[in-house]
């Protein structure tokens, strides 16, 4: 980490906070009349070439009697946010906050937004996390490294935030609000406070009232649309069994409805349900067969920011969707400061338990590949088929997947790669149906395509 | 097209597009505008307008802006042409906000109007950034993006700013359309009245406000304006001048360019260009006596035809081109100039001492100077100023003089003994020693140079020789100028920094003439001091110079830009409108109905309608694949004889290539045969 680095570090990060402060306090009209300010100072410095000094002499009252003003904005609110327990990357995160006036005065023409934390990158990521094709850059790119902290910013942005207007408060008035933000990644949301803003008489300033509720939502990985997946798999004797199994047979049983989730298949809508609650509703059925499936994710990549690594979380978390619905019992193995196995299915784990699993799972710096490896052949025994999520095709993940063909394990091998990259299914050449290579920003299509 | 989209609320554009057209005077370009962009409010349909027509429309306004701005710049005062440059701008961008109004976008995207995103986002298509199916959610808000409309507002104000007028319209229009447009944005917490009061307040505070500023600039200008003026001047001063005698060291001078020099055919340029001349020697520096100046008229025809010397024939000229600073600039000039032709400056003045300076003049000038024998503006010498020696220099002189046994001599023999004895015994040098004796050397710079170190530069030669034949008796002045020694291209010379030269004026035979001591070498060692890379900085110089030439008039190419906006908006209006259609449904339908529908002839139909009549109705959503195999059986119709005419039917109503008249033939003849068949069959049936 050199010393230019952490210069060019500081520079980016004072930036961003002066953009966001300006975005914040500066309303679009506002920016006009600044700019309208500064430019008629420019060209009306000689009163005898133009009336631009006229211009200048309202603009240079307007402008600061509209800034002064907002030192008379007197507001305390107490605010409560009613959150759910879980949401989606893509998906519009819909809940409620209750506002209080704690003034004695009515207020009105105020509108408020949410205070995110962890939004810009931080020194130690923004030195050791080069942008992808970063190399393809021109040298002063490269060497100032504005596109790397842009993508970075970019990457760590973890939703997107709109203003919504508050409706006028008597003193002492609480009102439930509906609040809406996209959440952009995976993981933890974490807010920090609410701001309430209230413009100028003018309407070119914002004056700003902060009310600390900090709170966080775990947001689940985006899933895609998977065809079915009808792996070969036999069913396997489970030593310790499985409890609540309600049924046995081959019987397709209905068992629950459910909220519609990004992934499900559109004949599982439950209409009728659609239509009353004005919000996609899918059935659930249970199929009493018994299959146990391993999926493998390979967390096993260079940067602490790999889109390959996100793709291969969202594909993961798209099979556990899918599979679990089967009903199916599915191992969840990847490799994190340790080696994990999670299992869920047939009521001992529920789906959303293995999506916000997936939901904080990142990439492992320190084991090798081997470790994963080591943990599944030990494992192999006990399941139906294996889903295998890599992030390379190299010489190490080829080895593993014969030795799991040798024992006879069904496969489905997921490649991550890059576009117009075509891969060579090497000890699947034999079996080209179980390899699905999937090319970076065609995921869906990809998946969609292997499935016919 | 409703009301918020155009972001604006109702008459405010139409408003200030008359504002601005009534202020700049041109009333119904203003109301033209304005009756398009609001009479456009009842329209109901909008052009379909994409992404790229956007930046197609906004890069047209920029270039437009581009050659408006070099069309003003290249003016001679672009101070006061930079506010008709910008009175113009709303007309110019009227393209981009009726693309915005017309158009079907709300926003339109930051890229268009940023080269910059626009090869930012090409380069992220170039990285593989992930698309829109991917796990990184990407923050593409549909309705990010800039609505021109207010930006188009704030510009016709800025631009209706830029008139001189002394009435309050101006400033009337100007506060009532900011009143407009703040009280849409206005948040309804205040009551109106207040909000009125505090807007009033404003205006009467900002009307007293500009009256101040006016009296605030006379005040600032006559404190400040002549220390403004004369800021970073380095034009030479033609009161005194500072030599650099008695430095130490070595004397270095650029290569850059100072003056270019055109001469009429093949007459050989003058040698010296003379910018000044003084009188007095105070220890190095060189002054005048007196700071007269004799003002002169231009020519009653043409204000940049000057005459210093009426009635004096010119057999020669030159053209003299170079780069003027603020306020005063004196011209160099080769001796005997009578007149002075393309110079437009607002004065031009003399001195006895034969100084020609001007006064508001372009940044460049390419003047043409008449010069001849003849008279001189050069007042005739006076003894107590052009025969002065100071006190310190006597000794070395006299000591001089006696050698030379000057006394008694003509001036001829004068002049040739002093040139003798510099060309001799003395030799040019860029570099001073310092003394030998230290502490006890009570010697001037020049006496030194006189008795010790004869070596030195030319204002030592130019000095010791002025002094020297003062000491004889013959009047003499200090000389300053440039030594046109190099030959460009054709009748061109180059002039630079390192070519100022000092030399001496000697009155003989009742007027003066240049008389130049310095040796011959001292141009080749001045040019030995060239920068390797002066050939580049040369180019760079010429392109500079090309560059000027044109911006103040003294090339042809300006008069043509206009010309180029007639292609370029033809080419815009081509790309734009060449593959766009216009959304308004009810016409569409009807230009649909009216236009020819290929395969709509097909005898298929026929087919179709009499299987219909036999009683096999088909359903409007069935296709004719899905129909037939349902009724074809019942019908009495097998799948080897509806299946190829489906397919040629297909073709024929279908394929953009459409089927061989063979074909299409084969189709007419099956079908009628089937036709016929059934109108056989069908008494029998009955």
């Amino acid at each position: 980490m050199t010393l230019f680095q952490r210069y060019l570090y500081r520079n980016y990060q004072t930036m961003a906070s002066i953009r966001q402060w300006l975005e914040r306090r500066i309303t679009p009209v506002g920016a006009l009349a600044i700019t309208g300010l500064v430019l008629t100072a420019l060209r009306g410095a000689d009163t005898t070439l133009s009336v631009t000094y006229q211009a200048f002499a309202f603009l240079a009252i307007l402008v600061p009697v509209a800034w002064v003003s907002l030192w008379f904005f007197r507001g305390r609110f107490s605010i409560q946010r009613h959150l759910p327990r879980i949401g989606s990357a893509g998906v519009p995160l819909a809940y409620q906050i209750s506002i209080e006036n704690l003034t004695r005065r009515n207020q009105s023409g105020l509108s408020m937004f949410e205070n995110l934390a962890d939004r810009l990158p931080t020194l130690k990521e923004f030195v050791e996390n080069p942008e992808p094709g970063e190399e393809k850059r021109n040298w002063l790119d490269r060497r100032y490294g504005y596109y790397r902290w842009q993508w970075l910013a970019n990457r760590k942005r973890p939703a997107r935030v709109e203003r919504t207007p508050v409706p006028p408060l008597r003193p002492g008035e609480r009102l439930q609000l509906k609040m809406q933000l996209l959440p952009l990644r995976r993981g933890v949301l974490r807010f920090e406070g609410t701001t309430i803003v209230c413009p100028d008489p003018f309407g070119l300033f914002l004056a700003w009232q902060q009310a600390p509720a900090a709170q966080s939502v775990l947001i689940l990985p985006k899933r895609y649309p998977l065809p079915p997946v009808d792996l070969p798999g036999t069913r396997k004797y489970q030593p310790r069994g499985v409890a609540l199994a309600s049924a046995v047979g081959e019987s397709e049983e209905f068992m629950s409805l459910r909220d519609y989730r990004p992934g499900d298949p559109l004949r599982s809508i439950h209409w009728k349900s659609f239509a009353k609650l004005g919000k996609p509703i899918v059935k659930e059925f249970q199929d009493e067969f018994f299959v146990r499936y391993a999926l493998i994710l390979d967390t096993f990549s260079g940067a602490d920011f790999s889109d390959r690594f996100e793709e291969a979380v969202s594909v993961a978390a798209s099979f556990a969707c899918t599979l679990l619905t089967q009903d199916s019992l599915l191992d969840l193995l990847f490799v994190g400061p340790q080696a994990f196995c999670f299992t869920a299915g047939r009521g001992v784990a529920h789906t959303e338990q293995m999506l916000e699993i997936l939901a904080s799972v990142r990439i492992c710096h320190d084991q090798p590949f081997q470790s994963l490896a080591q943990r599944v052949l030990h494992h192999a025994s006990t399941v139906s088929g294996c889903i295998c999520i890599f992030l390379a095709w190299d010489q190490e993940r080829q080895d593993f997947i014969r030795q799991l063909k040798a024992l006879d394990v069904p496969l489905r091998v997921l490649v991550i790669t890059d576009p117009g990259v075509p891969l060579d299914p090497g000890p699947l050449r034999d079996h080209p149906e179980w390899f699905w290579p999937l090319e970076m920003g065609r995921i869906a299509e990809d998946l969609a395509a292997h499935g016919q | 097209m409703d009301n918020t989209t155009r972001n604006t609320p109702p008459l405010l554009m139409g408003a200030v597009l008359v504002f601005w057209g009534w202020q700049i005077g041109y009333l119904v370009l203003g109301l033209s505008a304005a009756i398009v962009l609001e009479g456009g409010r009842a329209l109901r349909w909008r052009w379909e307008l994409a992404e790229v027509d956007y930046r197609r429309i906004w890069d047209l306004c920029v270039i437009v802006t581009g050659i408006l701005f070099l069309f003003f710049y290249g003016s001679e005062d672009w101070t006061r042409t930079a506010f008709t440059f910008a009175k113009w701008l709303p007309l110019v961008f009227l393209p981009m906000v009726m693309a915005q109004w017309f158009g079907s976008r709300e926003r339109v995207p930051y890229g268009v109007y940023s080269w910059l995103l626009r090869r930012q986002q090409r380069q992220q298509a170039r990285l593989g950034y992930p698309g829109h199916a991917s796990a990184l959610i990407r923050d593409d808000h549909p309705e990010r993006g800039l609505n021109f409309s207010y930006p188009y507002f704030a510009l016709c104000l800025l631009a209706t700013a830029s008139i001189n007028t002394k009435q309050s319209w101006f400033y009337a229009g100007f506060c009532s359309l900011c009143i407009m447009a703040l009280w849409q944005v206005r948040p309804r917490r205040l009551p109106v009245l207040t909000w009125g009061l505090a807007v009033s307040v404003m205006v009467v505070a900002g009307y007293h406000g500009h009256r101040q500023l006016t009296f605030l600039q006379a005040m600032a200008e006559r404190t400040v304006s002549k220390w403004i003026t004369n800021l970073g001047r380095r034009d030479p001063d033609a009161n005194e001048s500072h030599t650099s005698m008695g430095q130490i060291g070595r004397i270095k001078l650029s290569g850059r360019v100072i003056l270019r020099l055109e001469t009429d055919g093949p007459t050989a340029a003058p040698t010296l260009l003379r910018e000044a001349s003084y009188q007095l020697l105070r220890n190095t520096t060189w002054r005048v006596a007196r700071r007269d100046y004799v003002p002169v008229n231009p020519d009653s025809d043409t204000n940049d035809f000057w005459t210093l010397i009426p009635n004096q024939p010119t057999p020669s000229s030159v053209k003299i081109a170079r780069y003027l600073n603020r306020g005063n600039n004196v011209l160099p000039l080769p001796a005997g100039t009578a007149q002075i032709a393309n110079m437009a400056s607002a004065t031009m003045e003399y001195s006895p001492l034969g100084v020609v300076r001007v006064d508001q003049a372009p940044r460049f000038v390419n003047y043409r100077a008449y010069y001849g024998p003849g008279e001189l503006l050069d007042s005739p010498p006076k003894p107590e100023d052009d025969l002065q020696i100071p006190d310190a220099e006597k000794a070395a002189l006299a000591q001089i003089a006696d050698r030379l046994q000057l006394e008694g001599k003509s001036p001829k023999e004068i002049l040739a003994a002093i040139r003798g004895f510099f060309q001799n015994e003395f030799q040019y040098s860029l570099w001073q020693k310092p003394p030998a004796e230290k502490g006890n050397d009570s010697l001037t710079p020049l006496g030194r140079f006189l008795l010790k170190t004869r070596s030195g530069h030319c204002e030592f030669f130019a000095s010791a020789t002025v002094l020297l034949l003062r000491q004889a008796g013959l009047p003499a002045r200090y000389a300053t100028g440039y030594a046109v020694d190099e030959r460009g291209r054709g009748n061109s010379y180059v002039v630079r920094a390192r070519h100022a030269h000092a030399w001496c004026l000697v009155h003989v035979n009742g007027r003066w003439e240049d008389f130049d001591t310095t040796p011959a070498s001292w141009n080749n060692l001045e040019n030995e001091q060239a920068s390797l890379f002066e050939s580049l900085t040369d180019f760079g110089s010429w392109l500079w110079y090309q560059f000027n030439r044109w911006r103040y008039g003294q090339s042809n190419f300006r008069q043509y830009l206009p010309w180029l906006l007639i292609p370029l908006a033809l080419l815009l209006a081509w790309r734009v409108i060449r593959h766009k259609q216009r959304v308004q449904p009810a016409m569409a339908i009807e230009a649909s109905a009216d236009s020819p529908r290929l395969g709509i002839d097909s005898e298929f139909y026929l087919m179709e309608r009499r299987i219909i009549e036999m009683g096999f109705p088909r359903s409007p959503d069935e296709a004719l694949g899905v129909w037939l195999p349902r009724v074809g059986p019942a019908a009495g119709l097998g799948r080897e004889t509806w299946e190829p005419l489906l397919f040629l039917h297909y073709r024929y109503r279908f394929d953009p290539a459409g089927i061989a008249p063979a074909e299409r033939q084969e189709l007419q003849q099956r079908v009628q045969a089937w036709l016929e068949r059934k109108e056989e069959s069908a008494p029998s049936r009955s």
